[in-house]
């Protein structure tokens, strides 16, 4: 069981139904669908247990964050995941520090699927592509599944480079995904999407290219 | 008028079967009373299978026969050969039946179109706006379509009045869909205001509720949006209003209200998904809504429902500084969303909306509340950003249904504490 930190500055508490909570806890969200998601593998923070933060003069704002994350395949719910970020106090944007404990998260196991996968695209005769991913109404076909994922662990990257306490990030829609050629054993593609940003409600188009880790 | 009666007797008889191809029926005039003999004779003649609409009596009145195909030619030739003049009156039997079914399945669907709708899917603006006159017309005593004023292109702004009578009784205000990508809170609208109208008389809290007030119920609050949404842009969020001196469309019609108009959370660039506007209720989306609130005069409850993040909110959005009702509607915050997770586990946060979202002026509750409406509340629906605003069309009912508990709770408390 983490211990609660102790930290070196005063400290706040939090209330976990406001924003510096719930926005401290979606980028623990998105730097742990970063390193951890896969095709078959993508969280949603499901509850805040409890909040602090400490403001560290000349640095920034340090939160710390204890919180259950849900998988969205399985549907499984990991507790006990402990999150620091530190955003740091810089002229412009600059990526939100994590360190971030969630054991039980490890435990969840689709290397199967995820093997499966790789193996069904490398035997594609044609080189994969999917376009409006949800559509309007919401719906996406099966096999389109596993490429919403990975592009949300893509994304997920660029939401967590580009969040700062003024920021709550979603991946709003797929615009279209293309797997590139390669010459090795890794599958790269080439997505567009949608980005959704909650405080200025702002729609943003992004390109990730070769972000997107190979599945192995 | 006899000849409907007759046929509605046929069609139950007929049933889908198509037995009267090329039959006709003949309007027979007799000029004498031989012929009026010679008609009677034509009766008698089995074989013929002959359906007198109206029986040979006298000379004056028309006889009506409906003549199967078989013995057309003969009957024909008989009225010829005998100077009995007749005419054509229905050319093809069978063909009248067809086009006779049709109707009346197409004016069942008019008239029961609320019963057969599709609630799990998502519609149109003109299918939601025929739902809307169907839903009237099922309902006549409790369901009203009022047009409280046209958007900017022109669309009516329709508001369903419920009421069992009174005059001017305390209401509640509901609003769906006055940001256009937020699809899954129209649809949960019309699913409600089904709800509400077949509960009422069946269920008892919600009938007490709408036998001392009155509920009204705007399902696309922003139409030319929403509009925007199924042609060109799904993502879309603000009006459709042109600003002057700018290529940028449309106005954030969530921060047009008059409540700390201009203040936080707002932006001056026409271009902005926040944009407030040049003035306030500049929108008429805006404006109708408040002249109708104004002049009705009797508002206790205000609901507006947005779309995504599972939070239930009270004002204010535009200040830090508490509501004096702060406590009071918090628990009723609480005691809402609490009954909402009941139902499928859904978890939603609450709180004012300046310190659970994020600071934003100029919005609905807030002017409704700066407006003497206490029980002024802010939803944002399902989900928390996995489909965001492209929520799965089968996660419509179960949100709804969900939805409703909440709703309910906020609206019995208004019902229970009147002032």
């Amino acid at each position: 069981q983490p211990t609660w930190v102790d930290p070196a500055f005063p400290m706040k508490e939090l209330n976990t139904s406001h924003y510096p909570a719930t926005r401290a806890a979606k980028v623990a969200e998105h730097y742990l669908n970063y390193h951890h998601g896969s095709p078959s593998k993508w969280f949603m923070v499901h509850a805040i247990e409890r909040a602090t933060s400490e403001d560290i003069p000349e640095v920034g704002t340090k939160y710390h964050i204890q919180f259950s994350v849900q998988e969205q395949a399985t549907k499984k719910i990991v507790e006990n995941c402990i999150a620091e970020i530190l955003f740091r106090q810089t002229e412009g944007q600059s990526t939100p520090e994590v360190n971030c404990t969630c054991d039980d998260l490890l435990k969840i196991k689709t290397s199967d699927a995820d093997h499966a996968l790789y193996h069904h695209i490398k035997h594609q005769p044609h080189l994969v592509t999917g376009t409006d991913i949800p559509d309007s109404q919401g719906n996406i076909p099966k096999e389109m599944e596993p490429l919403w994922y990975l592009g949300g662990i893509g994304a997920s990257f660029i939401m967590w480079q580009q969040s700062n306490e003024s920021t709550l990030y979603n991946m709003a829609h797929i615009h279209n995904v293309k797997q590139l050629n390669s010459e090795n054993d890794l599958l790269a593609f080439d997505y567009v999407v949608l980005l959704h940003e909650m405080v200025s409600q702002v729609k943003k188009k992004k390109n990730h290219s070769s972000i997107c880790p190979s599945i192995i | 008028m006899r000849c409907l009666v007759v046929f509605c007797g046929l069609v139950v008889a007929v049933f889908n079967q198509k037995l009267f191809v090329g039959d006709q029926v003949l309007r027979v005039t007799a000029s004498s009373e031989e012929q009026i003999t010679l008609l009677k004779e034509l009766q008698d003649l089995e074989h013929l299978k002959l359906d007198f609409w109206r029986e040979p009596v006298k000379t004056a009145l028309a006889v009506d026969v409906h003549v199967p195909f078989a013995g057309l030619q003969a009957v024909k030739a008989f009225l010829e050969s005998n100077g009995i003049q007749y005419r054509v009156m229905i050319d093809d039997v069978q063909m009248l039946l067809d086009e006779e079914k049709e109707e009346m399945f197409r004016s069942r669907d008019r008239d029961r179109n609320t019963n057969n709708f599709d609630y799990a899917s998502y519609h149109t603006l003109d299918e939601i706006y025929s739902w809307m006159d169907s839903l009237e017309a099922e309902y006549p005593d409790l369901v009203t379509k009022i047009q409280i004023g046209s958007s900017f292109e022109g669309r009516p702004i329709n508001v369903l009045k419920f009421s069992t009578g009174g005059s001017n009784r305390p209401a509640i205000w509901l609003d769906t869909g006055i940001h256009a990508r937020e699809w899954i809170t129209p649809a949960t609208g019309i699913w409600s205001a089904k709800k509400i109208a077949s509960d009422y008389g069946r269920d008892p809290s919600l009938t007490a509720i709408l036998n001392t007030m009155d509920i009204f119920f705007e399902i696309v609050t922003n139409p030319d949006g929403y509009y925007f949404t199924h042609t060109s842009n799904r993502m879309w969020r603000k009006t459709r209003s042109i600003n002057p001196g700018s290529s940028c469309v449309g106005v954030d019609p969530n921060r047009n209200w008059g409540a700390g108009f201009g203040g936080p959370g707002t932006s001056t660039n026409p271009c902005s998904e926040t944009y407030l506007g040049s003035f306030e209720h500049s929108e008429s989306e805006v404006k109708s809504i408040v002249d109708f609130i104004l002049g009705h005069g009797n508002f206790k409850a205000m609901i507006t429902i947005h779309s995504y993040s599972q939070m239930l909110m009270y004002p204010y959005g535009y200040t830090s500084t508490e509501t004096p009702n702060q406590q009071e509607l918090h628990t009723l915050a609480k005691s809402a969303v609490d009954a909402l997770a009941t139902l499928h586990g859904t978890k939603y946060s609450y709180g004012s909306m300046i310190t659970t979202i994020y600071p934003a002026s100029g919005t609905t509750a807030d002017w409704g509340y700066l407006n003497g409406i206490k029980y002024s509340f802010t939803f944002e629906l399902r989900d928390t950003g996995r489909y965001g605003f492209l929520l799965p069309a089968e996660q419509i009912i179960p949100t709804a249904q969900e939805t409703w508990l909440a709703l309910m709770k906020i609206m019995e408390h208004a019902r229970d504490n009147p002032y």
